[in-house]
């Protein structure tokens, strides 16, 4: 099989058994709306500026309802058996690796539109705030954050911690990611030109090509051992 | 104890009093930080051996994934472990210096950012290691953990540039009207040399003692 084939079916793979159990989505979406309630409760934001606390709100719901989303993505290869028909199939392990960052994709993307509007009920949140640009760094930072979690996620299935093991080793990796979404996004929620927001948005970029390089070819050593 | 084992612990103990006599008896206390100056000579030191150590284990997982053999593992997983502890030296003997010289115990500055990414970031990767049963299957899942983690040390860094910087600039080649007097430089040389032999004293030390523990783990499988 070429290799966009395979990738293709891992996709439709896991979007119709998503389509047909909807726990992903119910996951990342409720984990998502639940962390931005705590922060709510926790930093009464009409007391604070907008653009000082929303943004870190945000990818926080998205880092943390993905940690959930990726752990039950891998669980399901890890259930029946999956990981051993996916490496006993002659297909290439590259092709896989961007097959599970498309589908994770496609669940996270879904996950964090829900979570958005939401936000923009409790925050107030308009076109100031949501330009292109915003929807750029989302973007970029959510292939970065699979990037990494997609591999982290089925060594964590393979450890006696299982789902406990993801957080643990994917978030201090994703520490520069963080900072470059939570300041990027700081700067474009905040009024006025854009300044600085070049340098994170690169930022963001290199750790995404960096990180998917890495995984494509890395993911082969952790699907078989 | 082997004789390469015995030469490095003369020359480490050796080296140890030598620097420490340097440190306390030999130079002047700088003249606007004091006393407390003096602890630059262990904190740098420190830094340079975590630094080697985390970089000798991303290099020992990759050849282990090229060979698939335990030796690779072994080393680094004793090189993390090692470096852990000097990570740790670095982020107490750093506070130390802060609260008297800076007023602040901590602030998130770039090389403190890093240090203390750096050390979860191995943190987990031990935890990793301790995680996983079967032999192959952990030496594999952490030499892949240990090479992202490597990688993304650069990445830290690059971040944490982007952020204004209050850590001192390197002392050393560190641009402009920076460079240290020789009886300066000597002692920080010293403390470097020193620290490196200890580090390759204990991950050789530590190496063996993983040989052994494989050697245990696979007499238990065998016994069934």
């Amino acid at each position: 099989m070429s290799f966009l084939r395979v990738m293709g079916a891992v996709l439709t793979r896991d979007l119709r058994a998503e389509w047909r159990r909807k726990d992903i989505f119910t996951t990342i979406v409720m984990f998502g709306l639940l962390t931005v309630v705590v922060f709510v409760f926790s930093f009464d934001p009409a007391s604070h500026q907008r653009e000082e606390v929303v943004p870190g709100t945000l990818w926080t719901a998205f880092f943390f309802a993905g940690i959930l989303g990726l752990n039950r993505s891998a669980g399901r290869d890890g259930q029946d058996d999956q990981i051993s028909g996916l490496i006993t199939s002659p297909a290439d392990r590259g092709a896989l690796y961007l097959g599970k960052v498309a589908s994770n994709f496609a669940f996270m993307a879904i996950g964090e539109l829900v979570i958005l509007l939401v936000a923009i009920v409790f925050f107030d949140l308009d076109g100031r705030h949501l330009k292109a640009s915003f929807f750029e760094l989302l973007l970029l930072g959510t292939l970065g954050y699979l990037a990494v979690g997609t591999v982290f996620a089925v060594v964590g299935q393979k450890t006696r911690l299982r789902e406990v093991m993801l957080p643990v080793l994917l978030l201090p990796v994703l520490t520069p990611l963080l900072l470059g979404a939570v300041e990027g996004t700081t700067i474009i929620f905040t009024p006025g030109p854009d300044r600085g927001l070049g340098s994170w948005m690169q930022l963001v970029a290199v750790f995404d090509l960096i990180f998917l390089i890495a995984g494509f070819l890395l993911f082969g050593f952790v699907l078989e051992d | 104890m082997r004789t390469t084992d015995k030469i490095l612990l003369g020359v480490g103990a050796a080296g140890m009093v030598a620097l420490m006599a340097m440190i306390f008896l030999v130079i002047p206390e700088e003249r606007t930080q004091g006393f407390i100056q003096k602890i630059f000579y262990v904190h740098v030191p420190c830094a340079w051996v975590a630094f080697l150590a985390f970089g000798v284990t991303g290099y020992r997982g990759l050849r282990y994934l090229m060979t698939r053999d335990l030796a690779h593992d072994r080393a680094a997983a004793a090189s993390a472990e090692v470096g852990v502890v000097f990570i740790t030296l670095v982020l107490i003997t750093g506070p130390l210096w802060a609260k008297p010289v800076w007023g602040i115990f901590w602030t998130w500055d770039l090389r403190l950012t890093t240090s203390f990414v750096l050390w979860l970031l191995y943190l987990a990767y031990l935890i990793l290691r301790r995680a996983v049963g079967d032999r192959e299957r952990r030496a594999q899942l952490s030499a892949v953990v240990g090479l992202i983690s490597f990688l993304d040390v650069p990445v830290v860094y690059l971040a944490n540039r982007v952020k204004a910087s209050q850590h001192p600039a390197p002392v050393v080649g560190g641009g402009e009207g920076s460079g240290l007097a020789p009886i300066f430089l000597v002692t920080l040389l010293l403390g470097v040399f020193t620290f490196t032999t200890l580090y390759v004293l204990l991950l050789r030390a530590r190496t063996e003692q993983a040989v052994l523990e494989d050697r245990i783990e696979r007499l238990w499988l065998e016994r069934g």
